[in-house]
């Protein structure tokens, strides 16, 4: 079974809260004739204060492997968070102990996320809820310019510490897999990276047989695209060459990636080329995709030649192009849309002395071959 | 002359929809901060992998911008009004785009965040900016 990020999914020991969330919204539901009879946004104000300490009382029940300090802190967020909100319901304000309890919390799941914790959907849910609880919390009571410009500041900067955080904490969590070490285990792990679906990580070594198998498709390769050095040959053919850059452009060919054919390696759907120092194209490898989405590639070198898709990624219309990632914060730039999920796909990189022919290739690798071999002029 | 009952009829009125225009004001500063973010990350996106700006870094910073600029001007213009939901139509429109996508792709539904931020973020401005503008003794001080 192929793994996505948990940045877009529910993490299983936030289980717990997802059914305190639940239960909360449900008993409100039922008891809502003795909410008290507030000013809307006093009211939307103490239904998140309410909502994320029952987030926060689910995650003390749910964090079992987690240490008892971890599971004390969420409780304490849990009663305090309800403490304001049991103010706020009595007409008073959230005051600056509210402030001081949400920008706590908030600044407590940066601390975590960035310092590897993945964030799943539940986290980033309650955090969005919790800065929509400081903004209301940090209006000023009367017009005062000032201080509202500075709470409108507070909660960009909250938004974006969220945004930043949990980019960080997803990219940490993958890359302390042992999937992620360059090697024949690249590309596999039980975390995958935002906007990747990866297999499973293997312990097994490869056989003799599928040793033998990896190695005939890297050579066959070789031998296929070996014209393709020359990018014109590959414009001839069909490849998008236009606007090549960086040391990662890839030049896909649509008659090729809608010929049925599966790893052939005379027609490889995309070729990878790299813009070295003195200006010219070099020719890196091939990407192999699939013709259909969600049908496995075949495992012709076992281990050693996995494929892998990617999923939530953000297409531009306009004009067409790839824009990013879907963000934590649930958005595609405007203008874009969001590719749920590709076909499966596998590089293979022909480039002479590449240090792992399938997969990803190090990025430091690529540049001082580059530098080595096509120095600056 | 206006009648007490009338008098007190206004003032609650206006007392509502003053309400109404705070939720509207926090959710679009909510809203507006997402689209900011939103923008820094297709910038360093377009910086990374094209190497400029792109349309959509540009499209997705105008949003950004035009929020705000509801935001601010609210109860006294109806263009920014007007500008407000054609943002969040477009978001709308692209949020269903995604999740026919999704459906039939992967056979599940977008993200619940993006559910959030999406969804319920400008479909929550759409009808509350509504419901002031409909609210009775609202046009004096709304349109």
């Amino acid at each position: 079974m192929s793994i996505g990020s948990p940045l877009y999914t529910l993490e299983p020991e936030h289980g717990a809260a997802f059914v305190a969330l639940v239960l909360f919204a449900l008993g409100a539901w039922l008891f809502r004739r003795r909410i008290p009879a507030l000013p809307p946004i006093d009211l939307l104000l103490a239904a998140l204060l309410l909502g994320s300490s029952a987030v926060h009382l689910g995650l003390a029940i749910g964090h079992a492997t987690a240490g008892g300090a971890v599971r004390l802190l969420f409780l304490a967020d849990a009663l305090a968070l309800a403490f304001i909100a049991r103010r706020v319901l009595s007409g008073a304000s959230a005051g600056r102990l509210g402030l001081a309890v949400l920008g706590g919390s908030i600044v407590a799941y940066w601390v975590a996320t960035a310092g590897g914790e993945p964030p799943d959907q539940l986290g980033l849910a309650n955090k969005l809820s919790e800065i929509l609880a400081f903004a209301i919390a940090a209006r000023p009571a009367t017009p005062a310019r000032v201080r509202s410009a500075t709470g409108s500041v507070a909660v960009m900067l909250l938004v974006l510490g969220t945004a930043t955080t949990s980019w960080i904490g997803a990219f940490r969590a993958s890359a302390s897999e042992p999937g992620a070490v360059a090697g024949h285990h690249v590309h596999a792990g039980s975390v995958a990276p935002p906007g990747t679906v990866l297999p499973p990580a293997t312990t097994r070594e490869p056989t003799a047989a599928e040793s033998t198998a990896a190695e005939g498709l890297l050579l066959a390769t070789r031998a296929g695209i070996a014209r393709y050095a020359d990018p014109k040959v590959a414009a001839a053919a069909g490849y998008h060459v236009a606007g090549m850059s960086g040391i990662d452009f890839h030049a896909n060919n649509p008659a090729y990636e809608g010929d049925g054919r599966v790893l052939d390696p005379a027609r490889p759907e995309t070729l990878v080329y790299a813009i070295a120092p003195d200006g010219r194209a070099v020719l890196f490898g091939a990407l192999f995709v699939m013709p259909k989405i969600g049908e496995p590639g075949p495992a012709v070198g076992g281990p050693l030649t996995v494929w892998h898709a990617h999923q939530d990624i953000c297409f531009s219309l306009t004009p067409p192009a790839l824009t990013g990632v879907l963000s934590p914060l649930g958005t595609c730039p405007i203008g874009s849309i969001t590719m749920p999920l590709t076909g499966e796909m596998m590089h293979v990189w022909t480039v002479p002395g590449a240090p792992q022919p399938f997969g990803d290739l190090d990025e430091q690798w690529k540049r001082a071959y580059l530098n080595a071999n096509f120095p600056k002029r | 002359m206006a009648s007490v009952p009338d008098v007190h009829g206004v003032m609650r009125a206006q007392a509502w929809r003053s309400d109404l225009l705070e939720v509207v004001r926090v959710l679009l500063l909510l809203q507006g901060a997402i689209l900011i973010a939103n923008t820094l990350e297709a910038g360093l996106f377009a910086i990374a992998f094209s190497g400029g700006l792109t349309p959509t870094v540009l499209m997705t910073a105008a949003a950004a911008i035009a929020v705000f600029v509801a935001r601010a001007r609210l109860c006294s213009e109806r263009p920014a009004r007007r500008t407000l939901y054609v943002v969040e139509a477009i978001v709308l429109v692209l949020l269903a785009v995604d999740t026919a996508l999704s459906l039939i792709i992967t056979h599940q539904a977008v993200p619940p965040v993006a559910v959030l931020t999406r969804f319920v973020l400008p479909v929550s401005v759409i009808a509350l900016v509504g419901r002031v503008t409909r609210t009775p003794h609202g046009e004096g001080s709304i349109a």
